[in-house]
């Protein structure tokens, strides 16, 4: 009883906390301070969907920075040459960027953990590759310019226009609540706790019916998925696409988002997206300093801290549970009752 | 290819099955049947290749030859979740438990198949996922109070003793709804308290109709438990039947009953 | 020209063969894929280069490298793989991932990102072979590679120490019940893959230069070779890399050049994708 209380009590805190960020943008003036808490969004996504493979399924990928780059240039090369708007270009992205998810994860997920990084390596080098020579779709090095911006949204005799970094985020932020929604549909399911329990222990995960391949590849698709849709908002938000941003270090990038937030959690992905991005943002002039930077960060977190930000939560957590059990053991005691049955 | 076991009242039969790991027979040309509703054991020394048996029929690895039936179905060389589908479950030697998981999300996993795994019916929060999900709750909610687990349900599974550890164990595959359970030394390491909480336990699971096949080094366990006893040795079949004449057969003495004594 | 192009395949060839070791070693003990194993490579290559800027004789240079990536492997082992043991494979996936961003980020932090040639006492002499030139350093990479594969095996099957490197990849738990202290033997497999791995990175060194980077396609090409080969088979990770470097070499006549680097990655994934067991097949452990 208490217990529904409690999180009925939580869910509308969340509930209104969730509303009330949509008016954060009236207490900000400065436009590039705008600027980077869109692209905190944007990362956000692209943090969720790495998250579910690494954090929920177990499976590390090194190449969501080419899914991520997938997304946009689809968007981008759509938008170009055939004046699709965001909504059309979205989908776009999202089935081309799960279409080649799922033949790099039936790829990748055959064996052993191992040959996903390898896989993913590989693809994200080739895409590289495609993106810098191909010039005639992609414009080589220089990359595609002048994506068109969303059209306006009319709702009533409202207009929600598209302009200044400003408009963006609500747009964005619903898209991240969409991310956190599906994210976690997904794991409050069968075929989330499915991944959980492939993660944990693949043998015992499959001698209860889990059929572990398929289920890995169709999570890798989903995971694949939220990074296209991350590049499509991408490219029509900052109107430009172009390989570097897309290289290698995209991918170490988000997976840093996911190691310094804590894998297998929402909240750690989004606060690992905002910390990283705010880093790049500061790091900016000096990329190499940056990476190592964020080396030493993946290297230490995964030795000290395996469960990230959010894991110093959780062992706090833990403690108050078992302080709470064992109130509960000791009254059950004293009343002569056996704990056990 | 004719078979040695006609029985209909089978549920699983074994037919000359070979498994070599570089060399060693691990399994070596082994027919045998378990029936309907029995409590079946399988004994024998360390190494005699009752742990592979085991991993053979659950298809976590694949026989070189021979075949192996479920209700008369060919299940030889099927992915361990699909015999799982087809109605087997197991325990695992050395307990494998989901290491970040409370003792009802760990059940939980085992209504896999009852809940399907299904993406789109989970994204769209549908009326029949919302409903096999309660099913699935209500149903771990009757398994955990069957093996007495259901005021641990909150707790860290591998936080638990070994007994109970045992038990979450035996209530996931449970959960899986078996016609046979598959139970692999599931004594091993308890004292004498728990063994015989677990004993009780079995019988009850096998009054439900489930058929068991355990795996034991126990004597006392498997005399008072089972009512068919096949002896392996070597990966080859030494001796099959009720505990009565295995008690006092030769060969048994000789090859296991010897150690077991001296053991004890 | 199909000579010239078989050649190059071939010395390739052999640098993959050297790569492809490193990995299989590891592999075999630990049931690990090292992936900082191609930054062991790089770093090899560059302490050569800085040693020969200080006037180093160049043999003690090429040695001086060896040595360094032999360390370098060590250390990773002890300072953080070792420290993992009992962690899942996930994490010490992504620790060996943060080191090889570390370490290519750190030769860039300290050298640049240029590329520069490294000296080899042979470059600049061909032998005539026919009617045709090679390049005495293309000879001296063929000839090395035999060499260490040589005495490599010769370790492995003829040295006490050898023979625990061998139990162990049957079986590293059984090996530390019979009093072999396992750790030791993960190190030396670690130092002595690595070695191999810098060998590699310094014979290149001349030919395609080196710079920060230099280790990730080397990396993945030796991977290639060894996935190829049959993880864990250390024959066929041999075979495997020169097959793979042939192929390569005359793939890319057929390519424009900025695809060149994408021979091998498809080459992988098609492997991966047809035959993840190798075309040597030695089968992967299930883990039960």
């Amino acid at each position: 009883m208490e217990l529904i209380k409690r999180s009925a009590f939580r869910k509308s805190v969340l509930l209104l906390g969730g509303i009330a960020l949509f008016l954060l943008p009236l207490g900000i003036v400065n436009p590039y301070f705008m600027y980077i808490i869109n692209l905190i969004l944007i990362y956000a996504i692209l943090a969720l969907g790495l998250d579910l493979i690494v954090g929920y399924t177990g499976q590390v990928s090194v190449g969501h920075g080419a899914f991520f780059g997938i997304g946009a240039y689809v968007a981008a090369i759509l938008a170009k040459n055939l004046g699709f708007s965001l909504w059309l270009t979205l989908p776009f992205s999202i089935i081309i960027t799960a279409v080649i998810g799922l033949i790099i994860g039936f790829i990748g997920l055959k064996l052993i953990e191992e040959y996903l990084v390898m896989a993913t390596l590989a693809f994200g080098t080739i895409i590289w590759l495609v993106f810098l020579n191909w010039t005639d779709l992609t414009g080589g090095p220089m990359g595609i310019a002048g994506i068109s911006a969303p059209p306006t949204i009319t709702l009533g005799t409202l207009q929600f226009p598209f302009i200044q970094y400003h408009d963006y985020y609500p747009l964005l932020l619903i898209f991240v609540y969409l991310g956190i929604l599906i994210t976690r549909l997904i794991i409050k399911s069968g075929f989330g706790r499915a991944c959980t329990a492939i993660r944990d222990d693949e043998l015992a995960a499959q001698a209860m019916g889990i059929p572990v391949f398929k289920t890995k590849v169709i999570m890798f698709t989903i995971s694949a998925a939220f990074c296209g849709a991350a590049g499509a908002l991408y490219a029509h938000f900052l109107h430009v696409v172009s390989p570097e941003t897309f290289a290698f270090g995209m991918s170490v990038t988000i997976l840093t988002m996911v190691m310094i937030g804590g894998q297998g959690s929402i909240t750690g992905a989004i606060i690992g997206a905002a910390i990283l991005t705010v880093s790049s943002e500061a790091l900016r002039e000096t990329p190499e300093l940056r990476m190592l930077i964020y080396g030493f960060l993946i290297v230490i977190m995964i030795m000290f801290f395996p469960k990230g930000i959010m894991g110093l939560f959780q062992i706090s957590k833990q403690r108050l549970l078992k302080k709470s059990i064992q109130v509960e053991k000791n009254v059950v005691e004293k009343e002569g009752l056996s704990y056990e049955q | 290819m004719s078979s040695n076991f006609v029985d209909d009242s089978a549920i699983l039969t074994v037919n000359q099955l070979s498994k070599s790991f570089g060399g060693v027979k691990a399994v070596n040309n082994l027919s045998f049947s378990v029936k309907e509703n029995n409590i079946h054991a399988i004994i024998g020394p360390n190494g005699a290749g009752k742990s592979t048996l085991f991993n053979l029929i659950t298809g976590v690895i694949t026989p070189d030859t021979g075949e192996i039936k479920l209700s008369n179905q060919d299940i030889t060389s099927l992915r361990p979740d699909k015999i799982a589908e087809r109605g087997v479950s197991r325990t695992f030697q050395n307990i494998r438990l989901f290491p970040d998981m409370t003792v009802f999300e760990t059940v939980l996993i085992g209504t896999y198949l009852m809940t399907g795994g299904k993406l789109l019916p989970a994204v769209f929060r549908t009326k029949s996922f919302r409903n096999k999900e309660r099913e699935a709750k209500e149903r771990i909610e009757e398994i955990l109070k069957f093996v007495g687990l259901w005021d641990m349900r909150h707790e860290y599974a591998a936080r638990l003793s070994y007994g109970n550890q045992r038990r979450v164990e035996i209530a996931r595959a449970l959960a899986t709804n078996p016609d046979l359970l598959l139970l692999d030394e599931p004594t091993a390491g308890m004292n004498q308290q728990e063994t015989k909480e677990l004993m009780q336990l079995f019988s009850q699971v096998n009054n439900q109709g489930i058929t068991i096949l355990i795996i034991a080094h126990d004597m006392h366990l498997v005399n008072t438990l089972s009512n068919q006893i096949t002896v392996i040795n070597f990966g080859e079949k030494l001796v099959e039947g009720p505990p009565e004449m295995i008690q006092n057969h030769p060969a048994v003495l000789e090859a296991y009953m010897g150690r077991a004594e001296a053991n004890a | 020209m199909f000579i010239d192009q078989l050649i190059n395949g071939i010395v390739l060839g052999s640098i993959y063969a050297l790569m492809a070791i490193g990995y299989t070693m590891v592999w075999n003990v630990l049931r690990f894929i090292n992936f900082a194993h191609g930054e062991v490579y790089m770093g090899g290559a560059f302490v050569s280069l800085y040693l020969l800027l200080l006037d180093t004789p160049i043999w003690l240079a090429y040695l001086g490298g060896v040595c360094a990536g032999a360390l370098l492997g060590y250390l990773m082992e002890k300072m953080v793989y070792m420290r993992m043991r009992n962690a899942p494979k996930l994490n010490l996936l992504i620790a060996a991932i943060g080191i090889s961003i570390v370490l290519q980020n750190l030769a860039q932090y300290i050298w640049g990102a240029t590329p520069e040639r490294l000296t080899s006492p042979f470059l600049s002499k061909n032998i005539a072979v026919g009617d045709m030139l090679i390049n005495q350093h293309y000879i001296f990479i063929i000839i090395l590679t035999i060499l260490v594969m040589i005495v490599l095996e010769l370790f492995i099957n003829r040295t006490l120490m050898g023979k625990a490197v061998q139990a162990a990849s049957q079986n590293i738990k059984a090996t530390q019940l019979m009093g072999i202290n396992a750790n030791k033997i993960i190190s030396i497999t670690f130092a002595i893959g690595s070695a191999v791995g810098a060998l590699a990175g310094i014979l290149v060194g001349p030919v395609f230069l080196v710079y920060p980077t230099m280790g990730v396609f080397a990396g993945l090409k030796g991977f290639t070779a060894s996935v190829m080969g049959g993880m864990g088979n250390i024959p066929g990770a041999m075979i495997a890399g020169l097959l793979l470097g042939v192929i390569e070499s005359f793939a890319a006549g057929f390519i424009s050049s900025g695809y060149r680097d994408a021979v091998a990655m498809v080459i992988l994934l098609f492997i991966l994708l047809v035959r993840p067991q190798g075309i040597f097949g030695k089968i992967v452990q299930q883990k039960v």
